[in-house]
């Protein structure tokens, strides 16, 4: 697990990277969720400790738990990201219909 | 001390009063009543500072502290000695009587509210560069001084002129004071305070450091450019631009002796090497030289003057960089002189130019009888100029020689008074210039308005000047004792006793004084050949000058250049952000955690167990991201997306983390139905085409950012590098906040704040959603108006 995980956060970081570099705005916002999904998950990865209970209290308290901080911050970046998200789509939108374009190369210079 | 506070702030305060009642001043036709209420700013400012004068013989200097970054002493601190109450006066007294001069000189639909606030704003910023104790404090009034004297230069900024002068003097002064800036944390270094006081008692110190050349040379750039020392002179000609009164008053009378006073303030410290003597009194000397050569080939009477000053400046910084303390005695007679004469002729060439509608020697001459007043005025300045008995400028100039006899360090004896003598030829012959061709001469064209003199309003700021000059001649122990000792104190370090008289007998200076008036004659006799002879030159060799360099080198080779530089840095293509950002972040990762000296265990990363449902989850994961990117139909990659989503959300169940997931889960499916509501009304994704090379470098970046992610995770996986606090929460969360969830307890409560921070940028995002959605038309409306250049 811990060979393979830093892995998939490679691909899943490198293919968030490789989306945000095209020229289509929404290929921007699909990478950028991608990017937020791997960041995700290193946090929470790095407080994982392999086999551990879920902290929730009253059961059995002797198992160690998983640490319960980086599950918080995390939480409160999902709901952020999907704001983020959310904003950029209807910016995305919002680009097309005023510019007629989805190209960011095309939005520059648009200036009056 | 809150004496020193009014001063130095009051102009300011003044100037945010001009500026925060211009709505209303603009519209009401004031006339001349706004300069004659701003003429009470320098008066209550000078009546402040001669408040001061009696303590300045009795007690040691006083000093007034308000800290700001402590750590590295810098504070905001003032400094009551000799020297910033001489300054003091000078910039208070001759603003006032600017101010006064200005009321009558600005015409009806001059922009008086800017030209007001722009001066007072000055006046502010030199009197902070003179009481300053804190180097920190006086670099930041010096650069106010450099950028209102911008703003005055460019007053009448429809004049290509103006802006070529303006943004000259900005280019030349800015520079000065970055290298000045850098001069002083040199100084710094070697002192470990930024304290004048201080500094002022460590010139052994300094003097033997291995960086006191380093510090000298940054900072004297810094009072070269200033006060317009050869080669930098070259922005003072062209900052005559500048309506005469500011000419009068910043480019002749203060600003430009900022630099003089700043040599003079750190002379203490600083002087007595023979560095010190070749740096400052060698480029004063030629400085006087040049200023000189090139004043007498002016035809324009401000540009005479605007050379004049060139050359009177490079007198002083030569006295001041002579060392002994007589020079530097005669240095400070001379800064009182020059700032009364000076401003005086100044005053007088702005009223030949609205006397006449012109003030260039072609068309302006023998106006000794149409401006009678005007020429007696003139009389007087220029013969103090010209270094004439019973006049204030005879003194110094008598004191000059006197100096320039001692000078330590000298390569060749009589050399230094050669060249005063010689460059002093030049001063009498321009002075008479002024005199003999614009009051005597008949000129050759006509003005194109018949002369007439101006009215008393005009006249009474150039009289007092005068007064102060004969005054200054005829009896200079009203100045010496209260005044000009205790200045005279502060630049050489000790008690000054100045015997200043006109008649000291027939002694080497009054010899040369002798030689100087008759050599000056002849010079002045053979002056219309000689000027077809500069002319002859400049036109030979336009390279000579250094407004050459400024001109070619810098006009035409530094702006091409940092656009070049501005569109590598600022394409404009997100594409070329993303890549510098994303490099960055990653070679400097990777830099970071090598030179930490951090390892790859893959013993310890290989022993842990895998489960198959974790495996799976894994590999479908990649899969997922890599289809997100290699689908071309966007439903498939959105879709992909979607699966991206959940997986995560399932690996989050796999790490003990069920909140999350049940987030996730959300989340994800809003997400998706979001994405393929907008990408209903964008059309399909076009073909991108890319270059190969683009293709390669995208490919690059976006392999580089993998692996070197994956590289750190697998560093930092096992590696706990700080204990967590987690047992805290784990421990009290039921105690403290009653419930067992601790990832819910710590969101709404431990970490309360986080969340309201959350769901206010929620809130945000979805104002801004609805903004975006809904405020179309108008947004178009806006855009319609805006006519397309």
């Amino acid at each position: 697990m811990k060979i393979i995980l830093p892995l998939v956060i490679g691909i899943l970081f490198a293919s968030g990277t490789y989306l945000m570099l095209q020229k289509n705005i929404l290929k921007l916002v699909l990478g950028l969720a991608l990017i937020s999904h791997a960041a995700n998950v290193i946090l929470i990865s790095s407080g994982w400790i392999g086999p551990g209970q879920v902290p929730i209290l009253g059961k059995d308290d002797s198992i160690p738990f998983v640490d319960p901080i980086p599950q918080a911050l995390v939480l409160t970046a999902i709901v952020i990201g999907f704001a983020a998200l959310a904003f950029l789509l209807v910016l995305s939108l919002r680009v097309y219909r005023d510019l007629k374009t989805s190209n960011i190369e095309e939005i520059r210079g648009q200036r009056g | 001390m809150t004496s020193i506070l009014t001063i130095v702030f009051f102009p300011f305060v003044a100037s945010l009063l001009i500026l925060a009642l211009s709505p209303v001043l603009n519209k009401v036709n004031m006339g001349k009543k706004l300069g004659t209420v701003v003429a009470f700013v320098p008066f209550i400012c000078l009546s402040f500072i001669l408040s001061l004068l009696p303590q300045l013989k009795t007690g040691p200097p006083a000093t007034f502290h308000i800290p700001w970054v402590k750590s590295y002493g810098i504070e905001l601190s003032f400094l009551v000695d000799g020297l910033s109450v001489l300054f003091g006066i000078l910039i208070s007294g001759i603003g006032l009587l600017v101010v006064i001069y200005s009321i009558w000189y600005l015409s009806e639909k001059e922009d008086k509210v800017k030209f007001y606030l722009y001066l007072m704003m000055f006046m502010g910023a030199m009197l902070g560069v003179v009481f300053s104790n804190n180097l920190f404090g006086m670099f930041t009034f010096w650069e106010l001084t450099s950028i209102s004297s911008f703003l005055l230069i460019g007053f009448w900024y429809h004049k290509e002129e103006s802006r070529y002068g303006a943004m000259k003097a900005l280019v030349i002064t800015g520079l000065g004071g970055i290298a000045m800036l850098a001069g002083f944390i040199v100084l710094y270094q070697i002192t470990d305070t930024f304290d004048v006081t201080k500094i002022l008692t460590m010139g052994d110190v300094i003097k033997s450091s291995h960086l006191y050349v380093p510090a000298l040379i940054l900072i004297f750039l810094g009072c070269a450019t200033k006060s317009a020392q050869f080669p930098f002179h070259i922005w003072l000609p062209n900052a005559m631009e500048a309506p005469t009164p500011v000419s009068a008053y910043l480019h002749s009378a203060t600003m430009v002796k900022a630099g003089i006073f700043l040599v003079a303030r750190l002379s203490p410290a600083f002087s007595g090497t023979a560095f010190w003597t070749g740096l400052v009194g060698g480029i004063g000397l030629i400085t006087m030289l040049v200023g000189g050569v090139m004043a007498i080939k002016q035809t324009d009477l401000k540009a005479l003057l605007a050379y004049s000053t060139i050359s009177q400046l490079g007198m002083i910084m030569a006295m001041l960089g002579f060392g002994t303390q007589y020079s530097g005695e005669a240095a400070i007679v001379h800064i009182m002189n020059h700032a009364a004469f000076k401003a005086a002729l100044f005053m007088i060439v702005g009223i030949i130019d609205h006397g006449c509608g012109t003030r260039d020697l072609t068309y302006v001459g023998n106006l000794r009888k149409e401006m009678p007043h005007s020429f007696k005025i003139a009389f007087i300045g220029c013969l103090s100029m010209a270094g004439l008995p019973i006049f204030g400028g005879f003194i110094s100039k008598e004191m000059f020689y006197e100096s320039t006899l001692h000078v330590p360090f000298a390569p060749i004896p009589y050399l230094i008074p050669t060249v005063a003598v010689f460059a002093s030829l030049f001063t009498f012959a321009y002075s008479f210039k002024f005199l003999i061709w614009g009051f005597f001469y008949k000129a050759p064209e006509h003005p194109p308005h018949h002369p007439h003199e101006a009215p008393v309003l005009g006249l009474f700021s150039p009289v007092f000047l005068a007064l102060m000059v004969v005054l200054l001649g005829l009896a200079p122990s009203l100045f010496s004792h209260s005044l000009l000792e205790p200045a005279a104190m502060a630049v050489t370090g000790k008690t000054a006793e100045l015997h200043l008289a006109l008649w000291h007998g027939v002694n080497t200076p009054l010899v040369m004084s002798f030689f100087t008036v008759i050599l000056g004659v002849v010079l002045f006799m053979r002056l219309k050949k000689i000027n077809l002879f500069q002319e002859g030159i400049s036109n030979a060799v336009p390279w000579l000058s250094p407004n050459f360099v400024y001109n070619k080198g810098f006009l035409e080779g530094v702006p091409p250049l940092t656009q070049r530089c501005l569109w590598w840095f600022q394409s404009g293509y997100l594409r070329h952000y993303l890549m510098a950002i994303f490099s960055f972040l990653m070679i400097s990762t990777l830099y970071f955690s090598l030179s930490k000296g951090w390892v790859l265990r893959l013993d310890t990363l290989l022993k842990t167990e895998v489960t198959l449902a974790q495996v799976a989850t894994l590999v479908l994961l990649a899969c997922a991201a890599l289809a997100t990117i290699l689908f071309k139909n966007r439903i498939s990659a959105i879709l992909s997306l979607g699966m991206t989503g959940f997986l995560v959300a399932f690996l989050y169940v796999l790490m003990g983390a069920p909140d999350l997931a049940l987030t996730q889960y959300l989340v994800e499916a809003v997400s998706v139905i979001l994405i393929l509501l907008v990408f209903y009304f964008v059309p399909p994704y076009f073909e991108e085409k890319p270059t190969k090379n683009t293709k390669a470098m995208n490919i690059a970046v976006s392999v580089l950012v993998g692996v070197v992610m994956t590289f750190y995770m697998l560093m930092v996986m096992d590696s706990h590098l700080v204990s967590s606090i987690a047992s805290y929460y784990l421990e009290t969360s039921e105690k403290l906040a009653g419930g067992r969830n601790v990832v819910n307890v710590v969101i709404v409560d431990y970490r309360g704040f986080d969340t309201m921070f959350e769901i206010c940028v929620f809130s945000i995002a979805i104002l801004g959603i609805y903004a975006m959605l809904r405020l179309k038309k108008k947004a178009k409306a806006v855009q319609e108006e805006v006519p397309v250049k």
